[in-house]
């Protein structure tokens, strides 16, 4: 998408154009080395109707390796996020992973995030921020 | 879903706190920058006008855009390159 042009239009729902924010929160999960971990987030005490994650400011993360997978499961439904590593390695080895927000235009109790972390040799700490929408 | 247009009524590249109109509806965060790293501090407006808090996000490189849908009273960004759509 090219922003740089003020006459282009976006196509967008009539719903997503009356959004508002009802609750921000945010918190930090631990992915264990060489392992898939899994987390539940209950957000059954929202009422809302889609939700923006991003991971959040914070310690860099560093992965020995090119990426790290996080998947959410979204009512049964799995997206998968490749957090990409970034050239300009903090140390021989590993690399900050590139941070991101992803927009999920669903209703959902809660999610489910499972990362895997291999060869890492520490933990990988995700710091992250939700917003939901109602 | 019932798709219509959405209009982009401004465009910003900015770096440093930048307070928006509260006309729009959503905004479309990107960077451009190539390695650039910078953070998108979000203030968000509730229904009642009220901010609700602030949220934020780290981008490395060139990741984006993000399309936020909804009001936001202001946007501050440390680094350069970060362009700031406002839709209607």
């Amino acid at each position: 998408m090219y922003l740089n042009n003020q006459n282009i239009m976006i196509y967008g729902s009539d719903e997503e154009k009356s959004l508002s924010v009802v609750g921000i929160t945010s918190g930090s999960l631990e992915f264990f080395d060489d392992s898939v971990t899994s987390y539940y987030l209950d957000f059954s005490s929202y009422r809302f109707k889609k939700f923006l994650f991003a991971s959040k400011d914070g310690t860099d993360i560093t992965v020995d390796g090119d990426y790290f997978d996080m998947t959410f499961d979204v009512n049964n439904n799995q997206f998968t996020q490749r957090l990409l590593s970034e050239s300009g390695t903090p140390s021989s080895n590993a690399q900050i992973i590139r941070q991101f927000a992803e927009y999920y235009p669903h209703n959902a109790r809660g999610v489910t995030l499972t990362g895997s972390v291999t060869g890492l040799g520490i933990s990988l700490y995700l710091e992250y921020n939700f917003a939901f929408f109602a | 879903m019932n798709h219509t247009p959405v209009k982009v009524v401004a465009v910003t590249a900015s770096a440093g706190a930048t307070t928006i109109s509260d006309k729009h509806r959503a905004i479309i965060i990107s960077n451009s920058g190539g390695a650039t790293t910078a953070v998108v501090t979000l203030v968000f407006m509730d229904k009642n006008g009220q901010n609700t808090g602030d949220f934020v996000i780290r981008i490395v490189g060139n990741s984006g855009p993000f399309y936020i849908p909804c009001r936001i009273t202001s946007v501050s960004c440390s680094g350069s390159n970060i362009t700031v759509a406002l839709l209607v």
